[in-house]
């Protein structure tokens, strides 16, 4: 289990966290959501031990996320950033294997390039794998990188069940590769991996997700199954739109729309 | 598409680029020596330039060669060509080091402060002269060590101002970088204008560089001092690929970011603050040689280090040849052929890159 217990993050006078707890178990979808500056980002990189809380700890497994050795470490939890830039020319498939690097010493073996380019087959892309990284287009990127983090954390370890934190996963992909993309995430859970994605869209987390937080203003304000969390005061208390949740007709899901008429009320009240 | 078919062109030209990369680079490396040492007032051609060599380590017996051929190439050309390979594998990979660890293609050995401390020490020991007490003779001891101890303090300060708060923010360091190079330029500026016109001749030769001060002895001492760091910082490679990708990024494989920046600057300073002791300022060698190795064989550290060791150590002895050919019997500072041919060529990379979309 990857969990926070009491987290609490502060920088120049400012509580980008407080007191946060969350946990992570092996097998869940956790979706992380909450209006921009609320916390998000702090929160994952708490959790992966980028960002040291000024109170609270974070554990992997039992160990404090400071005790582990930052290759162990490296062995069971990928970390999929938000956008990442690299101007020196890597071919796509150079990237994906460097998710391998917390495993060899040397040189990539045979191994190692066979689960680069099964990891670039799961997000879509084997066919940009001699494509130079800095020519691919945003969303190409983005895939690229997920099949790095899938190539990093590709087996079982001994070490314990895996880990995998995603940051936005979705934000520069078409309609087509975001549900990819979080499908694949979801699979993921069969191998008893734990996932944490922090979304923006509320019914992408409704569809995928186990459990859902809310965060708002550096807290935790809602926390618990799609059905608990996902609520239209919940929505409203945290983003401050008006929404109304239906039952998804295909799907055992809650569907989450926008409602105009809650803000034409609020435009006649003031 | 199969996974067999997708693995295809990699096994195709860029791999055996690769392959050969070494190779070629080794083969260039003993044409460049036996250039290094064939060429200058007195021509020697490259079959007695072997013939001296294998000699003097016992591989044959017979001459074919003078005894005066034998003193230049083993006293005079020898110790210079082996402190401009040194010197030139320092340059470039410390280059090719810092460009990773700022991922910036633009970045040069001395952004940490290391060659304007350097130089601000040497200058100091030229113009403020020896302690009597030592005696005039120490000077050519005194000038490297000061020049060393210099470009180690300002690389020290630099990286302390980056570290405030407990981590070292490589943005920070960049621009404390900047700052040291002005405030050593500074210092310097203050001895340049204090010296008197023998002083300003010594400082101006030195800030252009030069091999001349190349001896037996003095190649012996240094040459641990620069392979030291050079070896070491080749392990550094796939630490530099990962910073590559951000430094948040390279601690999520694994890498232990602070230690990792500490060293890999610690050996910068210190490769490049040997080579720059007993040779001065040498420039675009650490900006140029990696950047034209990206272009030809990727931007993977694990090839380019020692790549970029092994074509700084032919091209700062090839631009020696130039400076003790071009005006010969005079000789030019080697700062200035490595300008006058680097600068025209960076120029050159810079407007093509712009015509490829900018990536390196």
């Amino acid at each position: 289990m990857l969990s926070a217990q009491r987290v609490s993050v502060r920088t120049a006078g400012r509580h980008l966290l407080r007191e946060v707890s969350l946990s992570v178990r092996p097998g869940e979808f956790v979706a992380v959501l909450g209006p921009n500056g609320a916390g998000k980002s702090t929160l994952l990189k708490t959790l992966v031990g980028e960002q040291k809380p000024t109170h609270g700890q974070v554990s992997m497994h039992g160990r404090r996320l400071q005790n582990w050795h930052p290759r162990e470490r490296a062995r069971l939890r990928a970390v999929l950033p938000q956008e990442l830039t690299l101007r020196f020319a890597f071919t796509a498939l150079e990237v994906v294997l460097m998710g391998r690097m917390p495993h060899i010493d040397g040189v990539e073996t045979a191994h190692d390039y066979r689960i680069a380019r099964d990891a670039l087959g799961a997000v879509d892309a084997l066919a940009l794998s001699q494509r130079l990284f800095p020519t691919l287009s945003g969303g190409e990127r983005q895939r690229v990188q997920l099949a790095r983090v899938l190539a990093q954390i590709w087996e079982p370890t001994p070490l314990g069940e895996r880990f995998l934190l995603l940051d936005e996963p979705t934000a520069a992909l078409d309609p087509a590769h975001q549900h990819a993309t979080l499908h694949l995430a979801r699979e993921l859970t069969r191998q008893n991996v734990g996932v944490l994605a922090v979304l923006h869209d509320l019914n992408l987390a409704a569809q995928y997700a186990d459990r859902v937080a809310l965060l708002k203003d550096g807290a935790i304000h809602t926390q618990g199954d799609v059905y608990q969390a996902l609520t239209a005061a919940a929505i409203n208390a945290v983003f401050d739109i008006h929404v109304e949740v239906l039952e998804h007709p295909t799907i055992n899901k809650p569907l989450v729309i926008y409602s105009p008429r809650g803000r034409q009320d609020d435009h006649r009240a003031a | 598409m199969s996974s067999e078919t997708a693995s295809k062109p990699f096994a195709q030209s860029p791999l055996n680029r690769r392959a050969l990369t070494l190779p070629v680079l080794l083969a260039l490396l003993a044409l460049t020596g036996i250039a290094g040492l064939g060429y200058g007032a007195m021509s020697i051609p490259p079959e007695r330039v072997i013939a001296v060599l294998a000699h003097s380590v016992g591989l044959s017996h017979n001459g074919g060669f003078s005894e005066q051929e034998a003193a230049v190439i083993l006293h005079i050309r020898l110790p210079r060509l082996i402190l401009g390979m040194l010197v030139g594998a320092a340059l470039a990979v410390a280059g090719a080091a810092m460009q990773g660890l700022f991922r910036n293609p633009l970045a040069d050995p001395g952004l940490i402060g290391v060659s304007a401390g350097a130089a601000l020490g040497a200058v100091a020991v030229i113009v403020l002269g020896v302690p009597p007490t030592l005696g005039s003779h120490t000077s050519t001891l005194l000038i490297p060590l000061a020049a060393f101890v210099g470009g180690a303090i300002a690389t020290v300060v630099v990286y302390r101002l980056a570290s405030l708060g407990g981590r070292t923010l490589v943005a920070t360091m960049l621009l404390a970088g900047i700052a040291v190079n002005a405030i050593a330029g500074a210092g310097t500026g203050v001895l340049v204008y204090l010296a008197d016109d023998a002083e300003l001749r010594s400082v101006t030769f030195w800030n252009m560089g030069s091999l001349g001060g190349a001896t037996g002895s003095s190649v012996l001492l240094i040459a641990p001092l620069i392979l030291a760091p050079v070896l070491l910082l080749t392990r550094y490679a796939r630490v530099l690929n990962a910073f590559l990708l951000g430094e948040s990024e390279a601690g999520h494989l694994g890498v232990d970011i602070e230690r990792s920046k500490r060293r890999i600057v610690a050996l910068t300073a210190l490769a490049v603050g040997a080579a720059v002791a007993l040779t001065g300022i040498i420039g675009f060698v650490g900006l140029v040689v990696p950047h034209l190795l990206r272009m030809m064989i990727g931007p993977d550290h694990r090839l380019l280090l020692p790549a970029s060791a092994l074509l700084g150590a032919c091209l700062l002895p090839a631009a020696d040849i130039a400076a003790r050919t071009l005006v010969a019997p005079a000789e030019l500072p080697i700062g200035i052929v490595t300008a006058l041919a680097g600068g025209p060529f960076f120029l050159w990379l810079l407007l093509r890159n712009r015509q490829h979309g900018g990536s390196f």
